[in-house]
């Protein structure tokens, strides 16, 4: 008994029924190369390789140049057949594949079947689960208490990455905003109109006015002693368009160039953002660190950071987890524990 | 807090295919199609002059030189001749035959593509300086000065400038950015203004008439992150492409931010799922002077590929590129002929052009058979 042409061991003629409807068979050489040009095309589209072509490219005293194509000559066929090289190049060409057959538990349902487990199973896979996570963190932090080191150790992440070349794809970087402040002493200057230096005399921040900047006198020693003094600048928006006109490129040079600062957003908070923020950039090689905290937060906002930050340059990467080689997270002097 | 977990769901589109065809009313045809080897092979840049001859550069190191001929590409020439990656290709604004092209060989080279395969000049830097690898450049529209912006060497970035009759250089800027420069960008019909951009995270402005690097630097703008693309909109406008796909478009004469767009208002725009699927590729101006932004998904097989135009501070859905077959890296728009050329990951080099708004009337049938004749089809 037959369903749609199909029986129960699968297509009534398995050579024919599961042959293209537009295939035709070349009859002249270079028909076969139009052919098999275009095959290779789709096979490199879909980023396989094409070795197989030139594989059996061979010559033969009897027959001549073979490339697994017969010209329609049964001839020529059975000839091919004897030497044992009638094997058609790429059949997924010539066929519909799967040839799919109903011994197969519901043939027809199973490419719905699998786009439903796809969503349904796999749409949510752990990569670092949470005892992983808190693990570590705990055993980063441990090793820190272990051995009490003179100054405040940083806790990094490291990330090694995979099927990226650095020559051909796109380079990535991306800023994000962690939760709690990784670097705490980290000093933030203001370079402000009369209103935002008001503001930052009454909260103590480190502020310097137009007229402050204007003394400096572009003079590359005074900016680059003041572009080392802090670790970062904010601007108020009027200031900060004079600042190549009044400084010259000297906080460019040093990297520094400051961030905007606008009467909208409160200063503590503006302060805390650039605290907070972190870059992830990759040079020329295929890893990259990046510091998300340090030993003195505890381990639920160590976890948090490092959350985030996984999640954010997951999403930097082209192909998500799949470029992800290797996570670890270590403090300055400690060992370093693997993530994933 | 939850697991770390893969989202391992497809990016899909949020609205139905009908909706889709709606909402993305500038319609525009696959031309025609290229593919430039057979060999799986990225296009990394691409240049088009105003003859339609499409300059693209390969990853072996190679250039080539295609025609747009009313409606198929013809190979006119192969350059080849850099010992390392090209980095960017760009016609001469006054002559359509002559091509630069810069790599991180540290030399810059001009071809005469009528003279085929051959370097016409080569302009590099002092024997004694160490080699300055090259990541972008520019031309200025007046033909006469063009620029380079080098990878950071021995700490030092550099902007270099160049007159194309001589093959030293005129001078050098080196002291507004820190990281690599990743483009440089004349102002439309000037030679004097330009905008740079580099990993550092700044775009610096400067006014070349200035006699020395400090004076001549007029603004830096803070993007905040390390810039991909930068483009001239107007005399006024330019707009950025960050390598974290935001966009931002800023006012170069008063260095006001505009308007700041993140990567997930593009991908919900573009009526995607998953934001961080989604890619900005450039953005182009279209003949009547609409801004436009040409974005992707990697999703899926990456097919994918719309134009939202910037209507004020809004994006409002222009254009869906039915047929696209590759995750595309640049584009160029004629204005003249209504044609947009992109190229991409995959090798390909496809030729759209805008549908005549007064034939819409026709059937879609016959115009999609139409498309199919003309295109290139595997089998």
């Amino acid at each position: 008994m037959e369903f749609f042409g199909y029986t129960l061991f699968g297509p009534q003629n398995y050579i024919k029924d599961t042959l293209k409807g537009d295939y035709k068979e070349p009859l002249s050489k270079k028909e076969a190369e139009n052919l098999i040009k275009n095959m290779k095309l789709t096979l490199n589209l879909r980023g396989k390789d094409s070795h197989d072509f030139d594989v059996i490219r061979v010559i033969d005293c009897y027959i001549g140049r073979v490339n697994g194509f017969t010209y329609g000559s049964s001839q020529r066929f059975t000839k091919m057949k004897r030497k044992g090289v009638i094997k058609p190049v790429g059949p997924a060409e010539m066929y519909r594949i799967p040839p799919t057959t109903s011994i197969e538990l519901s043939f027809h349902l199973f490419a719905c079947y699998n786009r439903w487990r796809r969503s349904f199973f796999k749409a949510k896979m752990s990569k670092v689960s949470r005892d992983t996570l808190y693990e570590c963190v705990n055993a980063v932090l441990d090793a820190s208490k272990e051995k009490q080191r003179n100054f405040l150790e940083t806790v990094e992440i490291q990330i090694g990455l995979k099927n990226y070349d650095p020559q051909k794809d796109k380079r990535f970087s991306g800023t994000v905003k962690l939760k709690y402040i990784p670097r705490p002493k980290m000093q933030v200057c203001v370079l402000g109109d009369q209103q935002h230096c008001d503001e930052a005399k009454s909260l103590s921040v480190p502020c310097m006015d137009a007229e402050a900047l204007k003394k400096l006198n572009k003079n590359k020693k005074l900016v680059k002693k003041l572009a080392k003094k802090y670790d970062a600048f904010l601007a108020s928006e009027s200031l900060i368009k004079q600042i190549p006109r009044l400084l010259g490129p000297g906080l460019n040079k040093a990297g520094k160039f400051p961030g905007l600062l606008s009467h909208q957003e409160s200063m503590t908070q503006k302060i805390d953002e650039v605290k907070a923020t972190i870059k992830f950039q990759m040079k020329k090689v295929l890893c990259l660190s990046v510091a998300v905290g340090h030993v003195g937060m505890t381990a639920d906002e160590l976890a948090q950071n490092v959350h985030l930050s996984i999640n954010f340059l997951v999403s930097l990467l082209k192909k998500h987890w799949q470029n992800v080689r290797s996570l670890h997270m270590k403090s300055t002097m400690g060992p370093p524990q693997r993530l994933y | 807090m939850a697991d770390i977990i893969e989202n391992l769901e497809d990016d899909r589109d949020t609205i139905s295919s009908e909706e889709i065809e709606k909402q993305f009313n500038k319609k525009y045809n696959l031309l025609a199609e290229t593919a430039v080897t057979l060999r799986q092979s990225y296009i990394n840049k691409l240049d088009v002059n105003q003859f339609l001859k499409i300059a693209i550069s390969l990853d072996d190191n190679s250039l080539e030189v295609y025609e747009l001929n009313n409606s198929s590409f013809q190979s006119i020439c192969r350059l080849e001749g850099h010992d390392k990656k090209v980095t960017e290709v760009v016609f001469h604004p006054k002559n359509e035959f002559l091509l630069f092209s810069t790599s991180h060989d540290g030399s810059i080279k001009l071809w005469d593509i009528r003279i085929k395969g051959t370097c016409v000049k080569e302009f590099k830097g002092e024997e004694d300086s160490p080699i300055r690898p090259y990541e972008c450049m520019d031309v200025a529209d007046t033909g006469n000065i063009f620029c380079s912006g080098s990878q950071l060497v021995e700490d030092e970035s550099y902007l270099v400038f160049w007159d194309p009759r001589l093959t030293n250089s005129l001078g050098a800027y080196w002291e507004s950015h820190t990281e690599d420069i990743t483009q440089v960008k004349f102002k439309p019909n000037t030679n004097s203004i330009l905008a740079s951009g580099a990993g550092d995270g700044l775009i610096n402005i400067f006014n070349l008439q200035e006699e020395d690097e400090d004076s001549a630097l007029d603004y830096s703008l803070n993007i905040g992150n390390s810039v991909e693309k930068l483009h001239w909109l107007s005399n006024e406008e330019l707009s950025c492409i960050t390598q974290s796909n935001d966009m931002q478009i800023w006012e170069a004469s008063t260095g006001d931010l505009v308007k700041e767009y993140s990567r997930d208002k593009i991908a919900r725009n573009i009526k995607r799922s998953r934001d961080d699927d989604c890619y900005v590729v450039d953005t182009f101006l279209l003949a009547d002077g609409t801004k436009c932004v040409l974005t992707g998904s990697y999703g899926g097989n990456g097919n994918t590929l719309r134009s939202l135009s910037i209507s004020g501070k809004r994006l409002i859905p222009c254009t869906d590129f039915v047929g696209n077959r590759q995750v595309v890296r640049c584009c160029r728009y004629d204005t003249h002929k209504n044609i947009l050329i992109t190229s991409g990951e995959s090798g390909l080099i496809s030729a759209w052009s805008a549908q005549d708004t007064g034939c819409m009337d026709t059937p879609v049938d016959g115009k999609d058979s139409k498309v199919r004749a003309l295109r290139h089809r595997p089998y």
